[in-house]
């Protein structure tokens, strides 16, 4: 076997330019794979990021059973009682896996400035929780501020954070005095007042003129309950989020709860859309880089099975098998993969350092401010592209070395 | 008894060609490079097969070596037909039992003189270490033991042609063929070539079969096989006692 690499390995060495141009583009077509794989971890990564710790979302969220279809037309009857609300808490927090779990309730209703009022939907969410979530953040999304004004203290109150659509529409900033006038959970009209203290971007635009953010405790008052619409659960990691889903619905059930267990994919439909938008992306571009590396691989090796023939013909007369004629060539043009990849691998550290050296930034799909752009280094996806490459070539291979192969020996040895 | 018997089995021909026939296509017409070849040659002999350009020469040597099927007739090597062998077997069989020369000697370029030697213990799968010592030996013993870490573009011809003679050896095998060994080497040359086949002939017992259309280089051979136009004209046992005219 090493005599083989070390024929393949000289005779690389030999075509020094044919083997270099190809090992180019092997290297650039691994750095094209490797880099926009490793943008698009990035993507998916803050869209999680966003969603589940920027936004305090947290993995999971447990409904009463049909709230999403039924709850916006009879919110009491979807709504998750006091008592049960309790027991829910006090079951998550039994997981070991579980950092937190919180209560979220959200109420419609008009906002009014004092002279003009609109529609408004505002989402009620503990303070101190939604405070918790954002300092467990990583990455980027730890230092990222959505919001123009102060947070939440963890007690507060009558306060409110207002999205900028909404802000500009009734001329209020942080300080403002607010009114919201809902309905009670029994359908009589309520009113109380609050103060503006953060004006924000909402991540979708048409929830930009809408979109209000207040205590949990608060939008309890308002609606005149002691309950919630859902109880949203932070894990310790993400990959629990679907075993602990199973989990706590089996523990629910045997408690007689009606619940249902979303994930954050599910509750996020952009994240799938955008998630499929990239994988089109990247398998548009790895199959063009694949396609390319494929050709310039039977290029070079076809050219090589010309040159040696009579040396192929030699080998077959000293007692080469025509499956080890392949295997020769296919060998050859493996290594050839091989040192591709590392020069790949070269250029892609190479690219990541300069983006960490220089910090560029860009506005994402999802986040309506100016985030650091990344490039994450994904050990297996690293790997695997390695793997394609060398297996894509040593089969490339086998195209023009079968000719070499099928050849008739006295006709190999004939060649000039 | 035993041995008598093991005796009488001995002299059973290393190979066998029997009504042989080879037709190349060539387009609409097929061109008879061989016909009629009738043959036997035993263990142990030092065969040479002359006659002009275009006889049949290199044909003969091809369909010997099992580098080419015959179109008519069987070649029978070791109780076996080779036209019945599959392309893998065949591959087995040269790597086994025939050792080749050639004219234009051949040599891996990008392999030094010692890993050329050793190329066809390697395609057996035989060990480093144990090829490179058969390897070494050999190149001794053809006088090339302080250029087996030289590349083939830095040997002369004729050193290029006794690397070749090494690798053929390697392997010890019972037959040996050689298609126009000598016709790139100067005449001098030429006759040492002949005469280092002939000396491992006689002490390896190893069959040599070569092709020539220098009649010089006759002197030395044990059996004379003339062909023309693709037929044997002539077979004529030299250093034997008998004298066979076909
Ligand atoms: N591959 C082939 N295709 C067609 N005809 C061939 C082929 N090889 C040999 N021939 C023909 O077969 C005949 C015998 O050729 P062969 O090469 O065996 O002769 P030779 O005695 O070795 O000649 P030389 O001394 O020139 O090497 C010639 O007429 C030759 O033209
Ligand atoms: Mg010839």
């Amino acid at each position: 076997m090493l005599t083989w690499l070390k024929i393949g390995f000289l005779n690389l060495l030999q075509n020094r330019r044919r083997s270099l141009a190809t090992l180019g583009a092997i290297a650039f077509g691994f750095a094209a794979i490797s880099l926009l794989g490793g943008f698009t971890d990035y993507i998916f990564k803050s869209l999680e990021d966003t969603y589940i710790y920027a936004q305090s979302n947290g993995h999971l969220s447990v409904f009463k059973k049909g709230f999403l279809e039924k709850g916006s037309l009879d919110p009491g009857k979807y709504l998750i009682e006091e008592k049960e609300l309790a027991t829910i808490i006090s079951l998550c927090r039994q997981e070991p896996e579980v950092v937190l779990a919180t209560p979220q309730l959200d109420i419609n209703g008009l906002i009014s400035n004092g002279s003009v009022s609109t529609i408004m939907m505002a989402s009620g969410k503990d303070p101190a929780a939604t405070n918790r979530i954002g300092s467990l953040a990583r990455g980027f999304t730890a230092r990222l501020k959505l919001f123009k004004g102060s947070s939440f203290p963890d007690d507060a109150f009558a306060k409110a954070g207002i999205s900028q659509g909404l802000a500009d529409k009734l001329g209020l900033a942080p300080g403002s005095e607010i009114i919201f006038m809902t309905n009670t959970i029994d359908g009589f009209m309520n009113a109380m007042d609050a103060e503006v203290i953060m004006t924000f971007d909402a991540s979708i635009e048409i929830l930009n003129d809408l979109y209000v953010s207040i205590p949990f405790s608060f939008a309890q008052a308002l609606y005149e309950t002691k309950g919630a619409d859902r109880v949203n659960i932070l894990l310790k990691n993400s990959r629990q989020t679907l075993p602990l889903k199973r989990r706590l619905q089996k523990i629910f059930s045997a408690q007689g709860l009606a619940t249902e267990i979303f994930t954050w994919k599910q509750l996020q439909p952009s994240y799938s859309r955008i998630h499929n938008m990239f994988n089109v992306i990247f398998s548009f571009v790895f199959i063009i880089v694949l396609t390319i590396v494929a050709l310039s691989v039977i290029n070079t090796v076809s050219m090589a099975v010309v040159e040696r023939t009579r040396e192929t013909g030699t080998l077959r007369a000293l007692g080469l098998k025509r499956s080890g004629v392949i295997k020769m060539f296919a060998s050859e043009s493996a290594i050839l993969a091989s040192l591709g990849s590392l020069g790949g691998l070269l250029l892609t550290v190479t690219v990541w350092a300069l983006v960490i050296f220089f910090e560029p930034t860009w506005i994402p799909p999802t986040i309506p401010k100016e985030v650091p752009l990344e490039i994450h280094l994904v050990p297996w996806f690293l790997i695997f592209t390695t793997f394609s490459m060398v297996g894509l070539a040593a089969v490339a291979a086998v195209i023009p070395a079968r000719r070499a192969a099928q050849m008739s020996i006295i006709d190999a040895l004939g060649h000039i | 008894m035993q041995l008598q018997s093991n005796k009488r089995l001995d002299p059973m021909p290393l190979i066998t060609l029997k009504q042989v026939k080879r037709c190349y296509r060539l387009g609409q017409t097929s061109i008879t490079a061989l016909s009629d070849i009738n043959l036997q040659i035993e263990q142990g002999e030092f065969v040479a097969v002359w006659g002009p350009s275009g006889s049949g020469k290199s044909t003969l040597c091809n369909l010997i070596g099992t580098l080419d099927n015959p179109t008519f007739g069987q070649i029978i090597v070791n109780g076996r037909n080779i036209a019945e062998m599959t392309d893998a077997e065949q591959s087995d069989h040269r790597n086994h039992s025939v050792g080749f020369i050639f004219q234009r000697f051949n040599l891996i370029s990008v392999l030094t003189a010692l890993e050329n030697v050793c190329l066809p213990l390697t395609l057996r799968g035989e060990s480093k270490t144990v090829s490179s010592q058969k390897a070494r030996s050999i190149l001794a013993d053809v006088g090339l033991e302080t250029e087996a870490d030289r590349r083939p573009d830095k040997l002369s011809g004729g050193q290029q042609q006794r690397v070749a003679i090494a690798r053929a050896l390697v392997t010890e095998p019972p037959l040996i063929v050689a298609d126009e060994p000598t016709a790139n080497l100067d005449s001098k040359t030429a006759e040492q070539i002949v005469a280092l086949m002939r000396r491992f002939n006689h002490s390896l017992g190893t069959t040599f079969i070569f092709s020539t259309h220098d009649e010089h280089l006759l002197k030395e051979v044990g059996r004379r096989i003339r062909l023309h136009d693709g037929r044997i004209i002539e077979d004529i046992v030299t250093t034997a006692n008998e004298k066979q005219v076909c």
